[in-house]
């Protein structure tokens, strides 16, 4: 073991790839080995080389090639954060002398061997196609390593280090604004979040679950895919703003039981099994079971400081509950996938009307499906993808509210039903002269949207809703090489809804490769989104619904510089325009004081981000990146609220020994937001700060500090919200652990 | 607050400065394993003896231009030998002869002198390599191709024909051959 640990070779060259994935996400086969084979191009999340008798060069996890020595206590993690905090003064220089690892030997393999080795054609260097750099949008990729380097804890961690993106907790759901742009009552219905392809908004709110209450244990991720705007979601409806696309692990790299366990502040434990196996005959297996508790804090809010509602302290209402499952079945070019999720949460801010401190408030929303992907090559050049899929979305809402005459609190009950099932397929030809034509269509049916809100005791009905409808797409794409440094990527896309009739949509990209290192991307695209069926029918307690809403459509434009530089270092600059027209939005209705859905808004989103990012083969990694960007009502001199004008991500990652310790610091910024009644919730820098052993090859153990200098701070609240602000987490910590079986 | 923001972007901007020490540590994957390749290559073509002033001197491979390997990767040839002579990198000057060259790695950046590369090298005994898309049907001996991200690579068996260089027939059996003027 010893020996082949020795000279086990690791170059880590992530985030930057992620070829022709990215322009068929909704295609790829789960596994990223499935779309090695079948994909004409294709990416590597890293390249591992270990060296002797082993067979396969890929999909082995890093950790498998490190000598165990023992578990560190946390004795010195103490210590060790002191030390990073030197490190990061002192700069890296000092730690390069401890990149002693043995040097890989290539060059005593064989071509045969030589051959099977995978290179990260991002670089851009060798003049081939790249499809990262070609594909027709700004891109981050964020993967498993750095989710662990760095403890994000959810999706929502991941994407708040995403540049350009920012998190909006209101202390049950998780909302994403992107550039500069997030609206109250927006539920993520504006990203198109996919999980192996798979889309996850649900059908009644569009919703995108990226807080614990996503289905999926983070832990299972492989990569993180992030694409802005909407120019390459030409092959599933609704992507807006952008595409998450989420890359589960193969079962090459989870083989065998890992059993994982979390110990976090605010009596919180999460719990992970994870099984899976490779048959003899090729048929894949994986099962993965979380469990997840939070007992919460007792939070303090000023707006109900009074002696009627417990001086407005909210007490055990912060709970938070939450159980998994993944299931995936892979057996040649089919794919089998099923997940379900379900979650718990107390609401402890007294949102629309509920009585304070009343901890039977809460939310319970479960997601799930069932998924079978196709995926074939036909010779060289021809390719074939399909799937179906059948889904179910449940939502259940239980707020205490004080009736009205004699003050006793009663129950409304708010509850959701979505069940939908689909189908995609596309055609895709490389036709001569350096094109490449993708044809495809797409068909959902919204089986059932069920909406009802209503007072249990005594029985009052607000509203009950049981519409159903359907909607269907074609598209294509070509892309055309144009000499050998342009590409053009052209796409038409025609969307049916019964709901409201038809739409067509054209996109294109053209993308230019003046040196070997530089590409720069020319985007244009047209989106729309629309409206859904909450903001159509919904008619709760103190909403109503309208039925008039037309979709909300969006002209992107964006200006894309991509640079590397000699030793690993890339940069990406990036320029927009969104102009967002007939935005949906959350408003009141004069006559009575209802919440109400209308299409009122239009919206200029314009911005810059740059980020900068090195890596280097010891394993240390640096990334910095600045936005700046400004969303404002057209005619409008204020800025939208929930719109921070200036975000900054940054990060570092240090080698502590070998590859072996890893202390990690994630350091976020967001510039004051205005709030709904026009104040402003204040600028915050957010340290997180990571520990990771993965010293033994059984092991894996990592300590986080959150909120490291326990800054005060707290998001804008939306108009259900009683408080203008809600006070978010000051510091807090994770201890996780991580066994594998073999 | 902005400012104190500036600041540490333009800090975390500094960390990323490759320093002299940090310039050393290349991690261009890609070359590391055509390097690989190349020398793999040497070990398996043989070259007329006359090609060598003596049996122990050196074989040149010369890159025309920017010098992938330049920094940590060229170390991994140190020490190596094709057939007794030892392996020696060079990057190919405009004022230099490429005819001396035993092996010539030609970057995909050199595409527009590529067609003047191999018209220099007629009837040469240079093994000539490229990484671009046609060099192999412009008249280059082998071509490295990035299929799948694996590396493949093509040989020219006419070109190959008209230089005296022995291609052993393993080279062959793991290469696509192409003809000249043959359309991809």
């Amino acid at each position: 073991m010893e020996q082949t640990d020795a000279n086990a070779w690791v170059i880590s060259s992530r985030g930057l790839d992620g070829p022709n994935r990215l322009q068929h996400p909704p295609f790829q086969v789960c596994f990223l080995e499935q779309v090695d084979m079948q994909m004409p191009l294709k990416h590597a999340e890293r390249i591992e080389v270990i060296r002797g008798s082993e067979a396969s060069f890929r999909g082995v996890n890093a950790a498998n090639g490190v000598i165990s020595t023992g578990v560190y206590s946390l004795g010195w993690l103490t210590a060790a954060l002191l030390v990073l905090s030197l490190l990061i003064s002192l700069g890296p220089c000092p730690l390069l002398a401890q990149d002693a690892q043995a040097h890989p030997n290539l060059m005593d393999m064989s071509l045969e061997d030589l051959m099977k080795v995978e290179i990260d054609s991002v670089y851009g260097a060798s003049g081939y196609k790249q499809k990262v750099t070609e594909a027709p949008a700004s891109i981050t990729i964020i993967t498993a390593d750095e989710i662990q380097r760095y403890g994000y804890q959810t999706l929502a961690d991941v994407l708040r280090n995403v540049p350009g993106f920012y998190v909006t907790y209101d202390r049950n759901y998780s909302y994403l604004g992107i550039r500069g742009f997030s609206r109250p009552g927006d539920y993520n219905s504006r990203i198109l979040l996919l999980v192996d392809g798979h889309r996850t908004n649900d059908n009644i709110f569009g919703e995108a679950l990226i807080g614990p209450e996503f289905p999926l244990d983070i832990d299972l991720i492989d990569r993180v895919e992030v694409i802005r705007g909407p120019n390459s979601s030409l092959y599933v409806a609704s992507a807006f703003l952008g595409v998450i696309n989420i890359i589960t692990k193969p079962v090459s790299k989870q083989n065998n039981l890992t059993a994982s366990a979390d110990v976090a502040s605010y009596g919180t434990y999460k719990s992970r099994l994870t099984y899976g196996h490779q048959f003899s005959d090729g048929l894949e297996l994986l099962v993965s079971g979380t469990d997840y508790n939070s007992t919460g804090q007792n939070l303090f809010f000023p707006e109900f400081d009074s002696p009627a509602t417990n001086y407005g302290m909210a007490d055990n209402s912060d709970y938070e509950e939450s159980h998994q499952f993944f299931t995936n079945l892979t057996y040649g070019d089919f794919c089998l996938e099923g997940v379900y999720g379900s979650r718990e949460k107390g609401i402890p801010t007294g949102s629309f009307g509920d009585v304070f401190n009343d901890n039977r408030a809460r939310t319970v929303d479960a997601r799930g499906w069932l998924d079978l992907a196709y995926d074939h090559r036909f010779g060289s050049d021809w390719g074939f993808m399909s799937r179906i899929y059948y889904d179910n979305y449940h939502y259940d809402g239980i707020y205490p509210s004080a009736s009205v005459p004699d003050g006793s609190t009663i129950l409304n009950k708010d509850i959701s039903n979505g069940i939908w099932w689909g189908a995609q397929f596309a055609v895709s030809k490389q036709l001569f002269n350096n094109q490449t034509l993708v044809i495809g269509s797409e068909y959902q049916d919204n089986i059932q949207q069920y909406q009802t809100n209503y007072n249990e005791q005594p029985y009052f009905l607000y509203f009950n809703s049981r519409p159903s409808s359907n909607l269907w797409a074609v598209y294509a794409q070509d892309e055309i090489g144009l000499g050998h440094n342009v590409t053009l990527d052209v796409g038409l896309r025609h969307d049916q809804y019964s709901t409201f009739g038809g739409t067509t949509n054209p996109r294109a990209g053209l993308i230019y490769q003046p040196f070997e290192k530089t590409t720069v991307k020319l985007l244009y695209g047209q989106s729309f989104r629309a409206p859904n069926a909450y903001e159509l029918y919904y008619a709760g307690y103190g909403e109503e619904g309208n039925l008039h809403l037309r979709p909300e459509t969006v002209k992107t434009t964006e200006l894309v510089l991509e640079q590397y530089f000699h030793g690993g270092v890339r940069m990406l600059i990036s320029g927009y325009f969104y102009p967002v027209r007939n935005l949906i939005s959350q408003s009141t209705d004069a006559t009575n004081g209802d919440i109400v859905y209308i299409n009122s808004e239009r919206v200029d989103m314009r911005g810059v981000e740059i980020s900068l990012k090195k890596q280097w083969r010891s394993g240390m990694e640096v990334g910095t990146a600045f936005s700046l960007q400004d969303a404002n009502q057209v005619g409008s001199q204020t800025p939208l609220n929930n719109s921070p004008r200036v975000l900054s991500q940054n990060n570092v990652s240090v080698p502590l020994f070998r590859r072996r310790l890893f202390a990690s610091a994630a350091v976020d910024y967001v510039s004051r937001r205005l709030t709904t009644a026009g104040n402003y919730a204040g600028a915050y820098v957010l340290p997180d700060v990571t520990l990771l052993s993965n010293s033994s090859k059984r092991w894996e153990i990592s300590a986080s500090l959150y909120n490291a200098f326990n800054q005060k701070y707290a998001d804008p609240g939306s108009i259900g919200d009683p408080e203008d602000v809600i006070i978010q987490n000051g510091r807090n910590f994770r201890l996780k652990f991580t066994y594998r079986f073999f | 607050m902005v400012r104190a923001v500036i600041g540490l972007f333009a800090c975390f901007t500094l960390l990323l400065e490759p320093s002299h020490a940090l310039a050393q540590a290349n991690d261009d994957a890609e070359y590391r394993v055509k390097l690989a390749f190349l020398y793999n290559f040497a070990q398996f073509v043989q070259w007329p003896p006359e090609a060598f002033r003596d049996p122990a001197a050196p074989l040149t491979i010369c890159v025309a231009g920017p010098d992938p390997f330049k920094g940590s990767i060229e170390q991994d040839l140190r020490g190596r030998t094709a057939g007794g002579h030892p392996l020696q990198l060079k990057t190919l000057e405009p004022d230099d002869d490429p005819r001396a060259c035993h092996m010539i790695f030609v970057r995909a950046s050199e595409k527009r002198i590529t067609s003047k590369i191999l018209a220099d090298l007629k009837g040469s005994s240079t093994l000539t390599i490229g990484e671009t898309k046609g060099f192999a049907d412009l008249g280059g001996v082998i071509n490295l191709t990035i299929e799948q991200n694996k590396l493949r690579f093509e040989i020219n068996l006419d070109a190959a024909m008209e230089t005296r260089l022995k291609i052993s027939s393993k080279l062959l059996e793991l290469a696509k051959i192409v003809r000249v003027g043959s359309n991809p």
